[in-house]
Formats: structure tokens, sequence, C-alpha cells
């Protein structure tokens, strides 16, 4: 590689370099969902979809960016931030494929609670991600509750048996 | 990309959708009470919402296979289907409660014709506002002791009228509202997302699903 031509080198370091900011968007995308849930702020959280999107959980099936921006309003949600809440995703594993790419992740939410916190939720995510005009956006999440069944189970196997 | 590009993922695009501060007076997230985990110990906790899309595990019904614009006619079938069978069964029987957790045959058809009733209601809202929010339809345990009163013919009759409304709504539809969506926010229980043909898929479902809970020809642990 180092005897190539300096603009085939330039052209690999520049894929190479996309690449990283492919994945370090995806990131900030995934992290981004914290900060607008646990603040109640449905737009910030709605705008980290595409209009076609579905979010789908043992908690919930959404579908378009409204429906999310709506759940964030909703009642059982207002009531996990009330008391103060934290969604925290763990570093996902990111593919990049073109303008397609999917992330593989856990996530946990922590509520405050009259003792201290406590860990209210541990899931397993699995991402649809597509580059739009706008930048990544999130075509489809799924969020399985891990419990012990098969559902979280295959959602993490996507990380691992590919 | 360029750094503003980046930003833009949290900052640059923003609809204008709804924002409100939150609600200091909403109840925190709880478990699940002794009813739900009776129903999920018999096998009954599969996401309902999921009709609008695949077939039910248990009784096999599959309404989203079917152009939206049938449902409303399957509908009312469904309420035919019923009627026979209430004319038909012994009044002890129809009033019967087999065990906790299970409904009466009478309770179940009250619940069919609520079901078609408020779905109809959430249909026609749905097609006239933008993505509205409905709550959770869940009567009280007192209501449920009402329907066990109901008359037989009264109750059926009242089913079959709210079947030929979600009929005579269905037919009225434009064809691409089938299409638009409803939440329904069920609290601590999660939200979900309806089109309305998904509104039309769940209460035809309800309307075939429970008459075979009322005849007891339903086997839940088939799925």
């Amino acid at each position: 590689m180092d005897d190539a031509p300096v603009d085939e080198r330039v052209a690999a370091l520049e894929e190479r370099v996309r690449l990283l900011e492919d994945k370090l968007a995806i990131q900030q995308l995934i992290t981004a969902w914290g900060p607008a849930v646990d603040t109640g702020n449905s737009e910030a959280a709605a705008s980290l979809f595409t209009e076609d999107c579905v979010l789908e959980s043992d908690l919930s099936y959404l579908v378009t960016p409204a429906a999310v921006a709506a759940m964030v309003l909703g009642e059982g949600h207002q009531a996990l931030i009330h008391d103060g809440s934290a969604h925290i995703p763990a570093t996902a594993i990111v593919h990049v494929d073109g303008d397609d790419a999917t992330a593989t992740g856990y996530t946990r939410v922590y509520r405050h609670t009259a003792d201290g916190y406590e860990v209210w939720r541990v899931s397993a995510n699995h991402w649809d991600l597509r580059r739009t005009p706008d930048g990544w956006r999130v075509v489809r999440r799924i969020a399985q509750v891990i419990d012990g069944g098969p559902k979280a189970q295959e959602l993490l196997g996507r990380a691992v048996d590919r | 990309m360029t750094r503003g590009a980046q930003d833009s993922l949290v900052l640059g695009r923003r609809p204008a959708y709804p924002r409100r501060v939150t609600n200091p007076g909403v109840q925190t997230p709880r478990e699940p009470d002794a009813f739900e985990i009776l129903r999920r110990d018999r096998g009954e906790g599969w996401q309902w919402h999921r009709i609008q899309a695949e077939p039910c595990p248990q009784c096999g019904d599959n309404p989203s296979a079917l152009p939206a614009v049938s449902l409303g006619p399957l509908a009312v079938e469904r309420a035919a289907a019923w009627r026979a069978f209430l004319d038909e069964a012994d009044d002890a029987y129809l009033r019967h409660i087999p065990e906790p957790g299970v409904f009466s045959p009478l309770q179940y058809a009250a619940h069919v014709r609520d079901i078609l009733r408020v779905y109809t209601d959430r249909i026609v809202l749905g097609a006239e506002r933008d993505v509205p929010t409905v709550p959770i339809f869940q009567p009280p345990q007192e209501v449920w002791e009402e329907y066990n009163q109901s008359g037989v013919d009264e109750l059926a009759a009242d089913l079959e009228a709210q079947a030929r409304r979600l009929e005579d709504v269905g037919a009225n539809l434009e064809p691409s509202a089938w299409s638009r969506i409803v939440v329904n926010d069920r609290g601590v229980y999660g939200v979900y997302t309806f089109t309305l043909a998904g509104l039309a898929c769940n209460a035809v479902h309800e309307a075939h699903h429970h008459l075979l809970d009322a005849k007891g020809s339903l086997d839940a642990t088939s799925q």
C-alpha cells in the first residue's frame, strides 16, 4: 500500500475516514435518544427517525416519527421521566454498507427512586439505519427486554452471527 | 461529511411535533397485576396489536391479509355468527363464568360490541385528524359485571348494529385513508400505533377470537 500512487492512497484514506465518520455519526444518533427522551423532548426524539420508521419493543409499536413523538408525550413515558430517568446505550456494534447500516447493542434504563437508583430495564437492540440528506436516521429499531427469552438472544445474535 | 452535517444529526431537522412539559400527576410504571399474570400463564401474552400485520397465533385469524375495504362486511358476517350463537345457546351457559380471569360468553359478546363501537370511533377520528392519540380501552370490573346482566336479544342487536356502522364507515373511506395513523397510548402498558386498516383488523379479529372463547373452542395452548 505504501508503494501505491498518492492518489490511490488518498482515495483509500478518504474511504477509511468516511467509514469512521459514518460509524461515529451512527453512535451519536443512537446516543442522542437518551437525552431526547429523558428530557421529554418529543421533537428531538422524533427527528432521529425516517418518515417511514418503525420503533418496536415489548412496550411499543410505533410507526412514523409523529408516533414516536406521541409516545414521548404519553402517560407511561411521562411517568417514567417524572422522578428522573436515564436511557443509556452501550457502544453498539455498527456495520455500514453504503447508504445503509445496522447496529446491535445493549441499552439500559435507570430510574431515580426514593432509595437511590434502580435499573428498570436492560434491553437488546437492533437498529436499521439509512443515510439521508439530513444525515443518518433510524429506519427501524427493535428493542427487546432481556428476560431469558429467545427474542433478545436473537437480536444480540445478529451482531455476532454475521 | 462536514462537521456541520454531523451536528445536524441532533439539531438539524426539527419537525413541528407537539411538545409539552412533564406531568407530575401520573403514576409510575408498575409490575403486572394478578389478572395480567393469570392471562400470561394461560399463554395469552401475545401482543395483540400485531394482528394488523400478522395472523393470531391462537386462533389463526389473519385479517391483515384481506383488502381493508372488505373488513367492514366481514365484521357484519361475524356479528351474524354471534347472533346465531346467542340465539341458540342456553341462558345459564351464556352467563356462566368458567374460572377467574375467563369471561362468560355474554361478557365476551358485550366486549366485542364495545370494541366494534370504540374502534369504529377511532377510525372516524383518525380519518378526520392527523395522528390522534387515544387512551387505553379498559372497562372497570363493575362494567364487566354489568355486561353479564345484559339482555341477550338486545345485546345481539346492538352488536350487529355496531358491525354495520363499521361497514358504513369503511365503505365511505378514501382508499388512501386506510393507512392513516392513530396512536394508542396504553399508559404503563406501552404505546402502540395502528393504521385505520389495523384498527379494523383488530375489531374483526376480536369478533372472531372471542366467539371461539365464548363457545369454548379456542385452545389457548395451541400457539
